[in-house]
């Protein structure tokens, strides 16, 4: 396969703890090449979860954060000025389509919906990407996979997929691990003793709990792997919490003082 | 008294102080309502209450399966010191809640033994409450300590000794009494056995008693002060000794101050319905889901002209800034934003460079390479409809503002954003007393402005009678059909429970609003739901249907929400 994209492979195995039978469901969606849709809340895992996929496949890996300003060209790319005049550059899209790989496209609801519709034949049986402006028609590598995750539980009435473009995917529903299995990868990933990461783990789940009465969101996985990060760097866990889970979670001066109460609860002072 | 935030607390209270008007105590109830049920992990309701002046007692929360009453007066704790008083009384009414048996049988029991038996509980559940939450003993462990040194010797001095040496295994006593009980509640390993330390309380109790020192019910308080007064775990029933007294001069407190209040809300509704004039009638379907058919002129929607008293102190500027400020951040005017203009007042980078491209590259191209901003006059008519049913008048979870104060808010904070951006605008309001009488009243119509008259008369709007949703909803529609615009949409906003006196079966009513949702969406029309109250959901999803509503569960986001809802109403 083409050197472009060495960059894109994944040289060393990811930590990864598997939470139900994922590997296998993936394996299966990937020999038949469906694209997949995987929703969850945010630093769940869902990004760990594709790297390592795509380091046991043996895939390069192109990822891309989707946003509401970008445009098809974004994706599938753009002619730019260079000494010779003008050049056609692939977009990160088409690098995988082209070359083989599993294209992740992060947070996909964020993109506009007639942005989102240039996936549409790559995504049903055809496995073609239509380069308008290069007057180009790019057949699917075999390799190919197109990934795509998002949040489901924003709650923006304003965002959503078209029917059209859900339809084309099979889906994974990824939450926080279950309670042992979240306190197990946060002492892996930040060495603290696993006591330690079951308190933040409980912690976690008060927060959690809070949605709705004020929260958008509960603490994830992420800011526990954090919080464990900076306790065994020696901080103590009151402040160590205080930085990357209460005050990175929100501004309501209610909220923190609930969670600085949940802190306080698991970890002695001293 | 040392606590491991004093800066941040501190900052906490600042922002409160600094606003005259607001009690740390009421702002305090919120945050730690949040705690209280994630520690329970089910919701236990905090409420203050005030203490009587001519009872001289010190006072105490008060603990049931529901409710902790926490204690608001001066005498029981200051401004700087009840937010530590208070956590620490929650925990130990979680301590309760989970650990400990209800309403033990009392008649046999004299008062110098409940007292010890109580102790001991009180000892034993905090215990086990510190094996899930390690860091709770640091907030215990002060009040013990203070509690001590200001103690001789009697009754009350050796319990505190007890409570503190059960509590601190640093603590050295030399009462024989104090050491007794130490080492007998050491040597019991299986601290989920509550009978054994009964046996153990009434030991101990029993050895009290030999000492002869004086114990008067009547004058002896539970310590340290952050502990609930122990009614919860005794039946006092045909236990006939003036002990109880306290409780109940409490429990008639709250009595007065509810009765007092609900008069004085019925006084007020009275007042109303003698002052309205009635404008107009119309009759609508109901839909009956036992019978699967509409009950046609069922329900009468009564329009009335809303009177006012005139009066309300409403800063109509402080809530300009709130909202206006954020729209310059809202992505509102990014969907304004025309890419790719003939002319505009900025540059489009993208289309600028692929247009040289295209010249470059000897292709047809537009030198469209402008943004510009949609300037659409009164693209769409939004009519807000306020749900003021009397159940409206609850309080927001802990907080101190009702649930119509909330909606007013939101309507008025939505209805200067819409007039600013040059939508249209109505806010309307209904109760209903049976399916013969829906009021609507009609508060601020569309096209009006804003002024302080329109302003004053919303806020002064009050809540009485029930919520015939589905009647409301039809009429609201009757309206927003006179408008010519693009969109149009309505926007309930409610404390989520339709109900009225005439109907038994909950899901009935419910079902009638579903189907009225599902009729005024055949017309293009979107009807959204904002719920201020978080336990919503089951019903308001059933109506609305998912992603058609929102639980409004903070006024902070309370913008940010609006912001949001206008931007999908407005969408086509
Ligand atoms: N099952 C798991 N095995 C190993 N590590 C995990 C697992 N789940 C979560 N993590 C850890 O949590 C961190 C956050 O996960 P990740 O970045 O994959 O979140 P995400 O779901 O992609 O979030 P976002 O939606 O914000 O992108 C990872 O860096 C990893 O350390
Ligand atoms: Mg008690």
């Amino acid at each position: 396969m083409s050197s472009i994209m060495q960059d894109y492979r994944i040289q060393t195995e990811p930590f990864y703890r598997p939470t139900h039978n994922e590997i296998v469901l993936y394996e299966q969606a990937y020999k038949h090449r469906i694209p997949l849709m995987i929703k969850g809340p945010t630093g769940c895992g869902k990004t760990r979860f594709i790297e390592y996929m795509a380091w046991k496949l043996n895939l390069p890996l192109v990822s891309l954060a989707c946003n509401e300003d970008m445009s098809s060209s974004d994706l599938v790319g753009r002619y730019l000025f260079d000494a010779q005049g003008v050049t056609w550059h692939d977009g990160p899209l088409t690098l995988a389509v082209r070359y083989g790989g599993i294209c992740y496209l992060d947070e996909v609801v964020e993109m506009r919906q007639d942005t989102t519709v240039v996936i549409h034949p790559l995504t049903d049986t055809r496995r073609i990407l239509p380069l308008d402006k290069k007057g180009e028609i790019v057949h699917a590598h075999p390799d190919f996979q197109l990934v795509v995750s998002y949040n489901p539980g924003y709650q923006s009435p304003t965002k959503d997929m078209k029917p059209s473009t859900r339809q084309r995917f099979a889906a994974f529903e990824f939450d926080y691990p279950d309670a042992a299995i979240e306190a197990e990868i946060i002492s892996h990933e930040s060495s603290i003793p696993i006591e330690i990461a079951n308190n933040l783990v409980e912690i976690a789940h008060k927060s959690r709990k809070l949605k709705h009465h004020g929260l958008e969101e509960g603490i994830s996985t992420r800011m526990l792997i954090y919080a464990g990060i900076l306790i065994s760097s020696g901080i103590d866990p009151h402040t160590s919490c205080d930085m990357s889970m209460v005050h990175a979670l929100t501004d309501d001066p209610d909220i923190i003082l609930a969670l600085q109460g949940f802190v306080d609860a698991y970890f002695k002072s001293n | 008294m040392s606590n491991h935030r004093p800066i941040k607390l501190n900052s906490y209270y600042k922002d409160f102080t600094s606003q005259t008007s607001v009690n740390i105590r009421e702002s305090l109830m919120r945050p730690l309502t949040l705690l209280s049920n994630g520690l329970l992990g089910f919701e236990l309701k905090l409420q203050l209450y005030g203490q009587d002046n001519s009872d001289e007692l010190p006072i105490r929360p008060i603990l049931s399966d529901t409710h902790l009453f926490l204690p608001d007066a001066d005498l029981y704790t200051s401004d700087s010191d009840v937010y530590l008083l208070y956590r620490a009384a929650i925990a130990h009414a979680v301590a309760h809640l989970r650990y400990s048996p209800r309403k033990s049988f009392s008649r046999t029991l004299k008062p110098m033994t409940i007292a010890v038996v109580s102790a001991i509980e009180d000892a034993r559940v905090e215990r086990l409450l510190i094996q899930d939450y390690p860091g709770v003993i640091d907030w215990f462990i002060e009040f013990h300590i203070k509690e001590i040194s200001c103690s001789q010797l009697s009754f009350s001095s050796l319990i505190s000794r007890m409570n503190l040496a059960l509590i601190d295994s640093q603590y050295q006593d030399n009462s024989y009494w104090v050491n007794k009980a130490k080492n007998m509640f050491e040597a019991q390993k299986d601290l989920s056995n509550y009978s054994a330390f009964r046996r153990l309380g009434s030991i101990l109790a029993n050895d009290m008693g030999q000492m002869r020192l004086p114990f008067d019910p009547h004058y002896y308080v539970v310590s340290p002060s952050y502990r609930d007064d122990n009614s919860f775990l005794w039946d006092y029933e045909d236990f006939d000794t003036s002990i109880l007294d306290k409780h109940e001069i409490h429990d008639k407190n709250l009595v007065i101050q509810s009765q007092q209040s609900q008069d004085l809300k019925t006084e007020i509704c009275n007042y109303n319905v003698m002052a309205e004039v009635e404008l107009e009638r119309k009759n609508y379907p109901e839909w009956d889901n036992r019978l699967l058919i509409n009950k046609n002129n069922w329900c009468t929607v009564i329009e009335k002209l809303f009177t006012w008293t005139g009066e309300s102190n409403f800063e109509a500027n402080s809530m300009d800034r709130s909202i206006l400020s954020l729209l310059s951040v809202s992505s509102s005017d990014r969907s304004h934003r025309l890419r790719r203009q003939w002319e505009g007042d900025e540059l489009d980078l993208n289309a600028a460079i692929e247009g040289m491209i295209n010249r470059q590259l000897g292709l047809d191209f537009e030198p469209r390479f402008f943004t510009r901003m949609k300037n659409e006059k009164h693209s769409s008519s939004i009519l807000v409809l306020l749900d003021m049913s009397e159940s409206t008048n609850e309080l927001v979870g802990n907080m101190s503002h009702s649930v119509l104060s909330v909606e007013k808010k939101a309507a008025l904070l939505l209805a200067q954003l819409v007039i600013h951006i040059g939508d249209r605008i109505a806010i309307h309001g209904f109760s209903s007393n049976t399916r013969a009488e829906i009021n609507y009243y009609r508060l601020l119509e569309f096209g009006e402005p804003l002024d302080p008259v329109v302003i004053n008369k919303i806020q002064s709007a009050t809540a009485r009678y029930s919520t015939r949703m589905g009647a409301a909803l039809r009429h609201a529609f009757t309206c927003l059909r006179q408008e010519s615009t693009q969109h149009r949409a309505i926007l309930l906003i409610s404390d989520g429970a339709p109900s009225d006196v005439d109907v038994f079966f909950n899901d009935y009513l419910i079902e009638d609003a579903r189907v009225a949702v599902e009729e005024v969406r055949k017309y293009n029309t979107k009807v959204y739901c904002m719920a201020i109250d978080s336990l919503a959901d089951s019903y308001i999803r059933t109506i609305f249907g998912y992603g058609n509503y929102r639980i409004v569960d903070n006024l902070q986001s309370l913008p940010k929400y609006l912001l949001d809802i206008y931007d999908y109403l407005k969408m086509k």
